[in-house]
């Protein structure tokens, strides 16, 4: 990420015909937003991605008069929003995929939510609707009620066909095993190495876009802390930034630190959750059972601060709902000093078992030109050798005021991923200390007067799985009149079945574990 | 090999012997909601009702309910209510064996002036 986003909005209008007159919108010194007929969507797109840009999300949005397709790019200094605007009764525009391919599931989810199409898209099939959604209704159009689900009877999925001497398929989920959520990985093998892998995702699609704007904004709160579970903080906190920066108004600074606490411990009992995870898909029983009590008291430390074990309820628009007096910083400390203490122990044996080292070296390799081709994000981008992290690269909360260590690693594979995680989990410790120790006194919240009419915003984290994007509009009436996420979960998964390839059946669980993702959050 | 068993073997037994004996949640954790029927008056206010989003509490014709199958423990009713009526406890042993003994009804204070009751 080389240019800056006023760089790159010049470049953008003085490269390209037709855009001269593009008119531009800067609510915020790091977000701007650039009107674009769609017909230029796709030559804008990867004309800024050559210039550096990376696009980090595709969201629809139906304001009645038109359908309109928020494209959104990062660079160094902030966010890029290139808006198209279609006609809703024909809404179809040239495709991104074909010459930025991260967009190919982003724009199957906009066809299928809102019957915009890619044209010359080169894998159209439906992504998120499956074959029992009835004929063509788009759930994310304001037209459509979440009460009604139209379903077809007697459809069937074909997957697509892999053929030859001695193939067959073995179909993994979508009702698994331990509390792993619903998916499932269609593996085709001629004996024990992998030919290809059918992920099919989206089992579990909620509505969850539908559920905001029925919720006023104070409890939709709620609705982005159950998104995913796992990621309660990181959901929350990129939609409350979201929120609070389109009404103008800042969290305050104590507030800011308790976030980035929270933030943390959320990352420690996932990170902590997949080394446990890896040792129990190698039956290292004993690493299992240490790796899960070091989870266990990470979850009891965090019901003791804030009274919930997945620390829900801390995020408020405009702060959080409870305080970290002194008492409840030392405790906090003297806790997570002691599950380093113990991490350390653990992680030491961990790492010089050969049987881990056997299972996690070479398995799983993603080659850092895939990640960047199919924008992975999170601890997958950083274990094939890419440097996003969003605390750095976009800071909010108080990860300005922190030492906030970027963990990457080469080699792309699932043990690169995994020390990746090991880094970042000693970070965490470190974080929170530091921001126990300099946290300043102050308000938990900030107040608001009426919200201004009809503002749009973007609010992100980087979750413990990988960058999080929120998008919200706010109506005339102050509700939410559109609210979107990207997850770090969706980003990965539209290319995991890409690392799959010259691995065995058994590699399976431990490049799954190594990608760390959440079906919920993919899923939506 | 050994220095797993090592590390098992110094850590001891962690497990606890619950639920035989009784496992107490931290003193701030959210857990089962309670409402006093002494301070709750369904027939006059339904701010709990309005801030909850998962429906869990729902006034109607001055009778409070509140369905535990529901509640998501967040908390936004005991900020709303007015006359503080409503409490959360660390209790988090909310299974039961029928579905109906999830949900409280209290009746407001009714034309005698007879105080609420609970029901159901």
């Amino acid at each position: 990420m080389t240019s800056s986003i006023d760089t790159l909005g010049a470049g953008l209008l003085a490269g390209l015909a037709g855009l001269r007159a593009a008119k531009v919108d800067e609510p915020r010194s790091d977000e701007r937003y650039v009107s674009v007929p769609a017909d230029l969507l796709a030559r804008s797109c990867a004309h800024l991605a050559a210039e550096g840009a990376r696009l980090i999300a595709i969201f629809g949005d139906d304001l009645g008069a038109s359908l309109r397709i928020n494209t959104v790019l990062a660079a160094a200094g902030g966010l890029l929003v290139l808006q198209a605007d279609l006609d809703p009764a024909d809404p179809r525009y040239p495709a991104i995929t074909p010459s930025l391919p991260v967009a190919h599931w982003d724009e199957r989810a906009l066809r299928d939510l809102f019957g915009i199409v890619p044209e010359g898209h080169p894998w159209p099939e439906p992504l998120i609707l499956h074959e029992e959604w009835a004929g063509d209704i788009q759930p994310l159009r304001a037209s459509f009620s979440r009460h009604t689900v139209p379903l077809a009877d007697g459809a069937v999925w074909r997957p697509p066909a892999v053929e030859g001497e001695g193939v067959f398929e073995i179909p993994y989920g979508p009702v698994r095993s331990g509390v792993f959520e619903s998916a499932l990985f269609l593996v085709r093998t001629a004996g024990e190495d992998i030919l290809a892998m059918t992920p099919r995702m989206f089992y579990k699609h909620r509505g969850i876009e539908k559920l905001f704007i029925e919720a006023p904004l104070e409890q939709a709160v709620l609705v982005a802390e159950h998104a995913s579970g796992v990621a309660a903080v990181a959901h929350s906190l990129a939609f409350c930034q979201a929120v609070e920066r389109a009404l103008g108004i800042e969290a305050p600074s104590r507030a800011a630190y308790i976030r980035t606490i929270c933030a943390e411990l959320e990352r420690l009992h996932n990170h902590i959750d997949s080394l446990m995870r890896q040792c129990e898909t190698a039956s290292l029983g004993v690493g299992q059972a240490q790796f899960a009590m070091l989870k266990e008291r990470v979850l009891r430390l965090n019901a003791e601060l804030v009274g919930n074990r997945f620390l829900r309820g801390v995020n408020r628009i405009g702060g959080v709902r409870y305080d970290l007096d002194p008492n409840r910083r030392r405790l906090l400390v003297e806790a997570v000093n002691g599950i380093e203490h113990d991490f350390r122990k653990v992680v030491s044996l961990f790492l010089a078992t050969a049987s881990m080292r056997d299972r996690l070296i070479t398995t799983g390799r993603l080659s850092s030109e895939i990640a960047q081709t199919f924008g992975a994000v999170g601890p997958v981008a950083r274990g094939s050798g890419l440097e996003f992290d969003t605390r750095l690269d976009r800071p909010y909360a108080a990860y300005g005021q922190v030492e906030v260590i970027r963990q990457t690693q080469q080699a792309g594979d699932a043990m690169a991923r995994t020390r990746v995680r090991i880094g970042e989990i000693y970070n965490s410790f470190s974080i929170i200390r530091q921001a126990a120790a300099h946290m300043p006194d102050g308000l938990l919240v900030a107040s608001w007067a009426e919200a201004p009419a009809g503002p749009h915003a973007l609010g992100w984290t980087e979750a413990p799985q990988g960058e999080l994007l929120y998008a919200v509009r706010l109506g005339d009436d102050g509700r939410l009149a559109r609210c979107a996420y990207r997850s770090p979960s969706f980003r990965n998964w539209s290319f995991y079945e890409r690392t799959m390839p010259r691995n065995v059946l058994t590699d399976v669980g431990f490049i799954e574990h190594s990608f760390g993702l959440s079906q919920a959050g993919c899923d939506g | 090999m050994f220095a797993w068993i090592w590390r098992g073997l110094r850590t001891g037994i962690v497990t606890t012997r619950y639920p035989s004996a009784a496992e107490a949640m931290p003193s701030a954790y959210r857990g089962r909601i309670v409402i006093d029927l002494n301070r709750c008056d369904p027939a006059a206010c339904r701010a709990c009702a309005d801030a909850c989003l998962p429906r869990a509490i729902v006034v109607q014709r001055g009778t409070v309910r509140l369905d535990l199958g529901q509640c998501i423990t967040c908390g936004l009713c005991l900020d709303a209510c007015p006359t503080g009526a409503l409490t959360m406890t660390n209790d988090f042993e909310l299974a039961v064996r029928r579905r109906e003994d999830l949900i409280t009804q209290i009746r407001g204070v009714d034309h005698d002036g007879n105080a609420p009751t609970p029901t159901g």
